[in-house]
Order: C-alpha cells, then sequence, then structure tokens
C-alpha cells in the first residue's frame, strides 16, 4: 500500500519538521530559565545554605552556560536520557511509560465516543428535507457548538453530580473497575464528538450539491441509499483529516479530564509535577505531548494523501 | 456591596447551609457565602479576560499588521515562532507557564498574555497580506499618505470583521484557560474566590453538597458557550460573501 511516492512524502514531511521540533525542543529548555528569579533559590526555599543551592544548581547542570545546558539536554533527549525526576528520584522517560496506558486507555475510549456520537449528530445535522429535520439539524448545531466550548473540567464536575451523586450510576473517580472509565470517556470525547459532527454536516452539506449526487437522484435511487452509497464515503475525508489532528488535541484535554477524575495518567503526572516544581517531569511531559501532537499531525497529512488520490499531486 | 456577604468571611457553624434569605445560594465548607464568591469569582475571571484580550491585541495587531505589510526576514521568523506555540496543544503551555511563574492573578494574565498574541497575529498578517496589491491601498501610498496613517486609517477599519471573531474567542479561551489553572490550583490563589478554584474545592465535597459545584459549573458553561455563539454568529456575519 505504502508505496514509492507515500515513502517520499513522508519522508519529506518528517524532514521538514526538524526546524519546529528543534524550536519546541528549545522552548521547553528553556522554560526552567523564564522563571524570574534564581529556580534554584524557589526549588529549596529560604533556610537552604549556599552550599545546598550549589549542589543543586550543578546537579541541574544550571552552572554551564546557557548554549552548553541546551546541546546536552538535545543530546540527552535524543540518546533517551530524559532527565530524572526530581522528587520521585526515578528516570522521567519511564514516569511517563508507566503512566502512558491509563492515559491511551481512556484517549482511545474518548475516541470511540466521539467517532459514535459525532457520527449519528454530524448526519442528523445535515439532514434538511422536513421541517422536524430541520428543527433537529438547528438543535444539533446549538447542542454542538455547547459541547465544542465547554471545557471538560466543566463538563465532567457536571457530569459527576448528575450520574453519580444524583442518579448513583457511576464511580465518581478512580479507575478500580470498568464503569469508572465511562464518566471520563465521556467527558474528554464530547468535545470531540461535536468537532466530527460539524465536520460531517458541513462536508455532508458540500458533497449533497455535487453532480454525481444529482444523477444518482435522477436515476431514481432512494434518499437514504444515495447517502450511505455515495455521499458519506466522500464526506468522510476531510472528518478523516480532523479526527487526526484532534487526537493531539485529546492529550490536552486528558490533562484536565484526568484532574478532574484522580485518573492515574500522564495528565495528572503533570500536574503533580506543576504543584512540586518538578522540572524534568515538567518538561519531559511537556515534550511528550508536543511529539505526540506533531505526530498525530503527520499522520493526518499522510492519511488523507492516501485516502485521496487528488491530495497526492 | 451591603446586600452581598462579604465573599471571605469564615463562618464554620455554618458551613454547607442550604439557600436561605441571608444566603441566597447556602454556603461552602467554610461557611462562606456562595452568591458573594460565585460574584466575585466571575468578576475576576471576567478581568482577568479583559486584560488579557488588550494585551494580545496590542502585541499581536500591530506586529501582524507590520509582518503582513513588509514581509521579509522578521515576518519569517514571527510566523515560525507563532507556529512553534501553535504546534503545542491549546492550554498546555499556559499551563506549565503559570505553574512555573507560580499562581496568582497577575502572573496568569503575564502568562496567557505572553501565548494568547499568536491568534491575532496570525489573523491579521493573513488580512493584511490579502489588503497589500488593492488599489485603494496603492492609490493611498502613492498620495504619499504616511504609512503609520494608511495601516490605522485604511489597513486596521478592513480588517476589523475577523479580528472581533478572534477578540471573542480570545476572551473565552482565556476563561477557559484561567478557571482550568485555577481548578488544578495554579491560577487564582485561595481564599480568593475564582470559578474554577470553587468547582475544585465544590468536588472535594460533592458528595456532601453538589450545588457548590452545579453553580460555579453552570455559570462557566454560561459565559464560555455565551462567548462562542456570539463568535459564531459574528463569524457568519462577516462572512466574505
Amino acid at each position: 500500500m505504502l508505496s514509492c511516492w507515500a515513502m517520499m512524502m513522508v519522508m519529506r514531511r518528517v524532514l521538514g519538521m526538524i526546524p519546529t521540533l528543534l524550536l519546541v525542543v528549545g522552548l521547553v529548555f528553556m522554560l526552567i530559565h523564564l522563571v524570574p528569579g534564581d529556580p534554584v533559590a524557589a526549588l529549596l526555599g529560604d533556610r537552604a545554605t549556599p552550599a545546598d543551592q550549589a549542589a543543586l544548581r550543578a546537579a541541574l547542570g544550571l552552572d554551564q552556560p546557557l548554549f552548553g545546558q541546551f546541546l546536552k539536554f538535545l543530546w540527552g533527549i535524543l540518546h533517551g536520557d530524559w532527565g530524572t525526576s526530581m522528587v520521585r528520584g526515578q528516570p522521567v522517560l519511564g514516569l511517563i511509560g508507566e503512566r502512558l496506558p491509563a492515559t491511551g486507555l481512556l484517549a482511545l475510549a474518548a475516541m470511540v465516543v466521539a467517532l459514535g456520537l459525532g457520527g449519528v449528530l454530524g448526519v442528523l445535522g445535515a439532514r434538511n428535507r422536513t421541517p422536524l429535520a430541520r428543527g433537529v439539524a438547528q438543535g444539533v448545531n446549538y447542542a454542538t457548538l455547547a459541547m465544542m466550548a465547554a471545557p471538560s473540567f466543566v463538563i465532567g464536575p457536571l457530569l459527576i453530580v448528575l450520574v453519580s451523586v444524583k442518579l448513583n450510576l457511576l464511580p465518581v473517580s478512580g479507575n478500580a473497575s470498568w464503569d469508572s472509565l465511562i464518566l471520563p470517556a465521556l467527558t474528554l470525547g464530547l468535545s470531540l464528538a461535536a468537532v466530527i459532527a460539524r465536520m460531517t454536516t458541513a462536508s455532508l452539506e458540500e458533497e449533497a450539491h455535487r453532480d454525481y449526487v444529482r444523477t444518482v437522484l435522477a436515476k431514481g435511487a432512494h434518499r437514504g441509499r444515495v447517502l450511505w452509497t455515495h455521499t458519506l464515503r466522500n464526506a468522510l475525508l476531510p472528518v478523516v483529516q480532523i479526527i487526526f489532528l484532534q487526537m493531539g488535541m485529546l492529550l490536552t484535554g486528558a490533562v484536565l479530564t484526568e484532574a478532574v477524575f484522580g485518573w492515574p495518567g500522564l495528565g495528572n503526572l503533570l500536574v503533580e509535577a506543576l504543584h512540586q516544581r518538578d522540572y524534568p517531569v515538567i518538561q519531559g511531559c511537556l515534550l511528550f505531548i508536543a511529539f505526540t501532537y506533531m505526530v498525530c499531525v503527520l499522520l493526518a497529512d499522510v492519511v488523507s494523501a492516501l485516502l485521496d488520490p487528488r491530495v497526492r499531486r | 456591596m451591603m446586600l452581598l456577604a462579604d465573599p471571605l468571611a469564615l463562618d464554620i457553624a455554618h458551613a454547607f447551609a442550604v439557600a436561605g434569605p441571608g444566603h441566597w445560594l447556602g454556603t461552602d465548607d467554610l461557611g462562606r457565602d456562595v452568591l458573594a464568591r460565585l460574584l466575585d469569582g466571575t468578576l475576576s475571571t471576567l478581568l482577568v479576560a479583559a486584560v488579557v484580550l488588550v494585551e494580545t491585541a496590542i502585541i499581536g495587531i500591530p506586529l501582524g499588521i507590520a509582518a503582513g505589510w513588509h514581509g521579509g526576514w522578521a515576518d519569517t521568523l514571527l510566523s515560525k515562532l507563532a507556529e512553534v506555540v501553535l504546534s503545542f496543544p491549546g492550554l498546555l503551555l499556559a499551563l506549565a507557564l503559570a505553574a512555573l511563574v507560580g499562581p496568582g492573578m497577575g502572573n496568569v494574565m503575564v502568562a496567557l498574555g505572553v501565548l494568547g498574541w499568536v491568534g491575532f497575529f496570525r489573523i491579521t498578517r493573513v488580512q493584511v497580506m490579502a489588503l497589500r496589491g488593492q488599489p485603494f491601498l496603492q492609490a493611498a501610498q502613492l498620495a504619499g499618505v504616511p504609512t503609520y496613517e494608511i495601516w490605522w486609517r485604511h489597513v486596521l477599519p478592513n480588517c476589523l470583521g475577523p479580528l472581533l471573531v478572534q477578540a471573542l474567542l480570545v476572551a473565552a479561551g482565556t476563561m477557559v484557560a484561567e478557571s482550568g489553572l485555577s481548578f488544578l490550583g495554579l491560577g487564582i490563589p485561595a481564599p480568593y474566590p475564582s470559578l474554577g478554584g470553587m468547582l475544585r474545592d465544590g468536588m472535594r465535597d460533592v458528595l456532601v453538597a453538589p450545588a457548590l459545584v452545579v453553580w460555579p459549573g453552570v455559570v462557566l458553561f454560561g459565559l464560555t458557550v455565551g462567548m462562542n455563539v456570539l463568535a459564531d454568529g459574528l463569524r457568519q456575519r462577516f462572512r466574505p460573501v
């Protein structure tokens, strides 16, 4: 399937990412230097002796020239040495690996929610033959707008109050059993479902005016058949692209969603590190999320090129 | 403000009071008046949004006009910088920045402003690049109108529609970011009320007093959705025909 052409395109895109990657690494590296005042003094507090401060400064490599520090940082990242947590004493990459499965499971479940809900809402939003269907479509339009706008840390608590506290259906937080996955997945998946729904609607509406639709209808095909076998297939191309683009966004949403539900994933690791000012872990998490995000954007381009021969030009 | 209780006044004896005269929405876990805290928190959220909006517009719009008008290496550099900032998903960088600078309303304003100008920059730049070749601007240049006056009187008014939409999106995004930070305990520090902080505190006692989660949740939901609906409406109004 991956032809010579596709390999070439992927290579070109990967090479094109290098300058952006370098700048991203630079930005994450600079974070520790952007802190006003002395990060070492801030970390150790007032009672630290100058000797303690010097020791920590040396351990963090902050006593070396800036550019040298950056090269060392970059070298470490390329060789799988992402530093060591200042609080836990474990390697950062190991910590990320420990937490990744939980976040992956959450993201996967959210994606399932988003695809199911988004697909249904998207098709409903594009129906406009009868007054009832137009009313439903208008309602779907408002609903998806709200779903997209409302942040996960608002949706999450409101869902908890409604489903867990009032109706007593699902657990409030944690990941003790499979049903504790439902609410976090719903919270995280809602905004993505809205994006998919709106994209599907817009794309279906655009396809509905194409010549081939008129031809098929003129030949006497049923409208439902036209939708399912003709327009939907073509309309899904941009949707597939947006799904891959949004996969990266899932990770950010996961940070706050995990905080709401106490889900022990990457997001909670980052939040804990932010509270503890555990710089290596903060940098590691940010880099990991930024890398994943960029890979998702790359995948979006590649997949849309593979699916649509017209993009290949 | 005689009608309202002090949002910071503690009254442990009356913690978790139900809604009624004196406390129109009840009290929280420390006996503080929920309505007063809700209004105060909303005010902080709106204040942060307004300040960040002004900040980002003041940085982003002039840079965008200059970059779109002149092009060249400065344009390339700024665009690349904007691309990098945008290659981080959403509020993640703001989270990190605000956390490293430390909690506090002023710090939140700075952290969100440092990143938020990118949106204004990109919108303005694209608009100006589309306008640059227009005959009326060439006419103004040939008539000897100074560049800054062309920018102010001719270029800027023609970008206003998309900029207004962007302003609403920045305001909505800032409200989400600020309350997200406060929710994580990295924004407006306790005991000062913030909608995000009230949500987080409410989650602690969600089994005892779910109303403490519902009120800030509903207010935040209304604010963010309202802003976005407004932006969506304006976008359709200004859509090029």
